[in-house]
């Protein structure tokens, strides 16, 4: 478990002054305007803001998959601006994992495959078999090993990408609206699995979510608002946490945003079926 | 290559069902046009090749012509001469009996003939009908043309005073075996000869025009003591002909000429038909290529949302290219190998449909030369080549537009 105050000293996220600029016909839009940002080993972080705030945009870049416009991004040590493509692919492939608001699995491989798929890449297909085996066992999943992925519920869909995701067993988590799609019990069920996962593996998760009681699951809460972080303080705790929460936030908060904090969070949508 | 990516690609082809049923299709359907095409051309070539080497020599050794020479050129000068050919001799081989006895050692010579051959009238009663005399020692009578086959009637067996006739001959002069007719030569020699037989070969001209004697008989009526005018000969591989023919010129003095050059016209309409088939090949493979070039540009349309999640999950650009790449190599592999399966079947079919009673085809097609490899290899080559634009366009895709308009 992570412990508070630990962050500085061995993050596993290293963001400094992050800006991030799309053009189109002339007209420059900056989504990112100078964002710092820290994230710990193992931590399990929800990321809030109003719509067109930016989360998307810094979940992209923190996946490597999209290059910012300026700033330093470090993750598990190395320093991604400026890495080939090839090396970012490689990176990803590793040290990262995905969840994403639609499952976007594979229609045409069963779960486990879907589960295993990260691992051909990284290891062409050798040995995944028991690691994804475990993971689906984990998920609850274990006797839909061998559905194809279009026979699943959208819950166990969502529970199999998650599996997914873990099979490189990734330092750090990508979760962009994991239960958008999921009603409320399918939605806390993954919550809590990802709490699970977080804490017993290690695994940073960095959760894009419009919804307050998921952001009350994690242990630390950033808003975003207009392209910077706005409120970064550690989240109210679910049932198993032993503390309660410090003001302890290290964010260099507040001062310079714009926008009305807490409108991303209180407008989250929750509960959405899909 | 990665083993990942051949499974993606496999599974694709799979899972798009009746997509790759049709793409499928379409290849077979390319290839069986192809290899029925190339086993119509090669069949037709091979077939019209063997009715015209299997009644003439492929290699011919002639006396060369004599032409005389000029003893020097003026200096300085330009002189206009008009040469003409020496007439004062004909020209005949002397001598001919070791030539023809070495020459047959030779191991890529089948058979060997040497002949007397000149011209002459068969007449009777009324009708004088022009022909060629052919004089050949009786033992070596079907060296280049098969008499066996092609006998009609009577026999093959040639004795001084006998003559075997085309049946169009027999036909015209109204004569059947056993009977006779009076045959003049060009030099006005002439001799009563008894029909010992009558064939059929296969070309009009030759049923009509050729009368076959014992050699000594013609040497006799065209007064060549001894000589012959020409020696022809069979080989083993007719293509190698121009080859041979060039050696037996060098080594033995004479003039050689092979059936190749002699039969300008065929080779020219082979040439021909060989070309109109290329291009039936051609136009079928160039269908092959936008077939498979629509159907996986589509795939790739359809396929966004997955190649951008499996490049979240750190699939290479070049993974992506590779998975697409290969779907063009396994349509061309199995929608050709399928192809050429179908092309043999339709083959063999259309030979047991248009056999004729006596055996032979009405179509030429030879369902062995349906060329089933090439047709493999370059419809393969040509998928593959076809997937290039499709594989390229695959692996640009942005991975975060295509994951976020899913």
């Amino acid at each position: 478990m992570a412990e508070a105050g630990a962050r500085a000293h061995e993050a596993l996220v290293a963001v400094r002054d992050l800006v991030k600029t799309y053009r189109s016909d002339d007209i420059e839009t900056r989504v990112l305007k100078g964002l710092d940002l820290e994230l710990d080993r193992g931590a399990f972080v929800a990321l809030m803001g109003p719509s067109g705030s930016g989360k998307s945009t810094l979940l992209t870049i923190l996946g490597t998959l999209l290059r910012p416009t300026s700033g330093s991004i470090n993750i598990a040590g190395q320093e991604i601006v400026g890495l080939s493509e090839n090396k970012l692919t490689a990176f990803r492939n590793r040290t990262l994992g995905f969840v994403f608001q639609f499952h976007h699995l594979l229609p045409d491989f069963t779960a486990l495959e879907n589960v295993m798929f990260p691992g051909w890449v990284a290891h062409g297909g050798s040995g995944m078999r028991e690691h994804a085996r475990e993971l689906l066992d984990r998920v609850g999943l274990n006797e839909r090993a061998d559905y194809r992925s279009t026979r699943l519920s959208g819950g166990q869909k969502q529970r199999v990408a998650m599996a997914r995701a873990l099979v490189n067993r990734p330092q750090l988590v990508l979760a962009d609206e994991p239960t958008g799609n999921l009603d409320r019990e399918a939605s806390m069920q993954l919550i809590d699995l990802m709490r699970e996962v977080s804490h017993e593996e290690s695994t940073c998760f960095l959760i894009s979510t419009h919804d307050s009681e998921i952001a009350r699951r994690c242990d630390r809460t950033i808003h975003i608002v207009d392209g910077r972080i706005a409120d970064d303080h550690d989240g109210l705790i679910a049932d198993d946490h032993d503390g309660l929460i410090a003001d302890d936030h290290d964010g260099l908060i507040a001062d310079d945003h714009e926008g009305p904090v807490a409108d991303g969070a209180a407008a989250g949508v929750s509960g959405r079926v899909e | 290559m990665r083993r990942y990516e051949i499974t993606v690609a496999l599974r694709y082809l799979r899972s798009s069902g009746l997509q790759t049923v049709l793409i499928l299709a379409g290849v077979a359907i390319g290839i069986v046009a192809y290899t029925f095409m190339a086993a119509l051309i090669n069949g037709l070539a091979v077939s019209l090749t063997d009715d015209v080497i299997g009644s003439i020599a492929h290699v011919i050794l002639e006396p060369p012509e004599r032409i005389p020479r000029l003893l020097a050129e003026p200096e300085g000068f330009s002189a206009l001469v008009a040469v003409q050919r020496g007439n004062e001799r004909r020209p005949e081989i002397e001598g001919w009996r070791p030539l023809v006895e070495r020459i047959e050692q030779q191991s890529d010579i089948i058979s060997i003939a040497p002949q007397a051959i000149g011209n002459g009238f068969f007449q009777r009663g009324e009708k004088v009908l022009p022909i060629g005399i052919t004089g050949v020692e009786p033992a070596r009578l079907s060296a280049i043309i098969d008499f066996e086959g092609g006998l009609v009637r009577g026999s093959t067996r040639l004795g001084p005073g006998d003559v075997l006739i085309g049946i169009r001959l027999a036909d015209k002069l109204g004569i059947t075996t056993g009977q006779r007719a009076r045959l003049r030569s060009e030099r006005g020699r002439e001799r009563t000869l008894t029909v010992r037989g009558i064939f059929d070969i296969g070309s009009a001209n030759a049923n009509e025009r050729l009368a076959y004697l014992d050699l000594r008989t013609a040497q006799t009526l065209l007064e060549l003591e001894g000589a012959v005018t020409q020696i022809a000969m069979k080989v083993n591989d007719i293509y190698a002909a121009p080859g041979i023919a060039e050696r037996l010129a060098g080594e033995t003095g004479l003039e050689a000429k092979d059936w190749i050059a002699e039969n300008e016209r065929l080779q020219g309409a082979l040439r021909a038909q060989g070309t109109t088939g290329e291009m039936i090949k051609v136009f079928s493979l160039l269908t092959i290529l936008i077939g498979v070039a629509s159907v996986l540009l589509l795939a790739a349309v359809r396929r966004r949302s997955e190649i951008g999640i499996m490049r979240s999950m750190g699939v290479s650009r070049g993974s992506i290219r590779r998975i697409f790449q290969l779907q063009g190599f396994f349509i061309g592999l199995f929608g050709s190998s399928l192809g050429a399966l179908g092309g043999w079947l339709f083959c063999r079919l259309l030979m047991e449909l248009t056999v004729q009673p006596d055996g032979s085809t009405a179509l030429p097609v030879d369902p062995a030369l349906g060329e089933y490899s090439n047709a493999i290899i370059l419809a393969t080559a040509c998928a593959t080549f076809a997937a290039i634009l499709p594989a390229r366009a695959a692996a640009k895709i942005d991975p975060v537009e295509a994951i976020q308009n899913g």
